[in-house]
């Protein structure tokens, strides 16, 4: 009698045992996941941009560089007319980030922009009758705000960091793709352990349920924790425009966790409602 | 009975399990991965992740905050550095005048376009006055410096903070490239402070790399003991 109430303890041991380490290694996966579908993605990063208010806070913060400019050198703000719009800024953006996630170099579209720039400013000094300075030196003087303004326009396209970040994601990310086997290939062999230790169908069921209702709160835990911490709204960012972009970024990578959480939920639903279910017809049947 | 007792009995304690159970899962497992982090990368890890945090989120509409109140102290004097509150990016912390052309500016520790909007603004990769080095301020040439090419040698700057007011000579005037090294030096062992501004230019497109610099060395005010 001992020695099979010790057998059944250990066995119920095990099954724990088995459970939370194929709730943990499911876990991971999740991450791996995620982190691969989002951050370490290209398109979700295109996407995101689209759907952030990105690139009009991007525009005002270039505007605003471009007539302080034209402050410095006594330009008219009317040459910048129609020159840089949000879609303009969207499409530099999204090829940047692109060429950045793909480890490729990024090469700059202001040069159609700045032949407009050059002409809008030779047309307005055509127009002034007293210049008061040599052809040379003016000439000199245009080229120089020309490019003043092509390294505003560049610098604010292109973001510190996102260039490495870019070539470490495309680097990790076949790696990632093997992780993410070997831990299923692990997983399916404790789940297998599970499943065999287990005799009755109804035992197996409820650590099957267990090691998914523990993912699913640990799936869910992880956007409260942060959420908790403040974290994302903390982000050591001084430019409005890059600091909507990265916590809208960072937000929906956090609510990815939410999705894969409650696809899960669903599945422990199930789980719990199938052994409930096969617990009464037990009973019954005994 | 007693056994349909002891059969509710157990079928609660199960339906519980999955209450509690996945409960202790997740605690085990951040454990897990937390202590995994942490024995890899150490104490960094934290550093590391509060290099990429503000203390709280950032302000980006209403960034400028006055903690500015007079100072009455007009002379020379020492004060503990432990004594003095720095500011911090975008506080407006004293008043900048010149009274022989009648300049007369806030003075804001940042030179970001909102902190240049609202007055004069130092650059925080230099010093606050009294602290015995460079002050480096710039300004608008339209708004809080149109005035400061009316500027001569041997004119007064005053710089009035919360924990004392400051005076200098003008000792020299100059345009210069903005990328020249040598228009500035923040490295200096005594206290001065230079203002810089663009030029003002009569052609259909000026320069965008000059600047108007201008020099003053210090007369008076209470200097900080480090």
């Amino acid at each position: 009698m001992d020695v099979r109430v010790e057998e059944m303890n250990s066995e119920k041991f095990l099954g724990f045992i088995l459970a939370f380490l194929t709730c943990l290694i499911a876990f991971l996966m999740c991450c791996l996941i995620i982190a691969s579908a989002t951050a370490f993605n290209s398109n979700f990063m295109t996407k995101s941009i689209q759907k952030s208010a990105y690139s009009s806070l991007l525009l005002k913060e270039i505007n605003d560089q471009f007539y302080n400019l034209a402050d410095i050198s006594g330009v008219p703000k009317t040459v910048f007319n129609g020159l840089v719009t949000e879609d303009t800024i969207k499409n530099s953006s999204i090829k940047y980030f692109n060429t950045s996630m793909k480890s490729e170099k990024f090469t700059s579209d202001f040069d159609q922009t700045s032949i407009k720039l050059k002409s809008n400013l030779e047309n307005y000094v055509n127009s002034v009758d007293n210049k008061n300075i040599s052809e040379v030196d003016l000439q000199k003087n245009i080229d120089e705000f020309v490019n003043a303004c092509t390294e505003i326009y560049n610098s604010s396209i292109e973001i510190n960091y996102v260039p490495d970040f870019g070539k470490v994601a495309f680097r990790i990310n076949t790696f990632i793709v093997f992780v993410i086997l070997g831990l299923a290939i692990i997983y399916l062999i404790l789940m297998g352990m599970l499943i065999m230790l287990y005799r009755r169908h109804k035992t197996m069921l409820r650590f099957i349920a267990y090691s998914f209702s523990g993912l699913t709160l640990m799936l869910f835990a992880v956007p409260v924790i942060t959420d908790i911490l403040g974290i994302i709204p903390r982000v050591a960012i001084n430019s409005k425009a890059l600091y909507t972009l990265s916590t809208d970024l960072l937000n929906w990578v956090i609510s990815t966790f939410y999705i894969y959480g409650s696809i899960i939920l669903v599945l422990v639903i199930c789980l719990v409602i199938m052994y409930i279910t096969k617990t009464r017809t037990s009973s019954k049947e005994n | 009975m007693q056994s349909n007792k002891v059969k509710t009995k157990n079928n609660i304690k199960r339906l519980l399990g999955f209450v509690f159970v996945p409960i202790a899962f997740t605690f085990l497992s951040f454990s897990i991965v937390i202590s995994s982090v942490y024995l890899v990368i150490g104490n960094d890890a934290a550093n590391s992740v509060n290099l990429f945090l503000f203390k709280s989120p950032p302000v980006f509409d209403a960034k400028i905050s006055n903690i500015f109140v007079p100072s009455n102290n007009t002379g020379t004097y020492t004060l503990p550095l432990e004594k003095v509150s720095f500011p911090d990016y975008g506080n407006v912390f004293g008043k900048i005048d010149i009274p022989a052309v009648n300049l007369s500016s806030l003075l804001i520790y940042g030179d970001d376009d909102e902190c240049l909007s609202r007055g004069a603004g130092q650059y925080i990769g230099s010093f606050i006055p009294g602290y015995g080095s460079t002050t480096l301020i710039s300004g608008h040439k339209n708004t809080v410096f149109k005035n400061l090419k009316s500027v001569k040698k041997g004119n007064t700057i005053n710089i009035t903070t919360t924990y004392g007011i400051y005076s200098y000579k003008v000792t020299k005037i100059a345009i210069k490239l903005d990328s020249d090294a040598s228009a500035y030096n923040l490295e200096t062992k005594y206290d001065n402070i230079i203002l810089y501004t663009c030029i003002w230019q009569d052609t259909p497109v000026g320069s965008v790399k000059m600047r108007y610099f201008v020099y003053a060395d210090y007369i008076k005010g209470p200097r900080f003991i480090k």
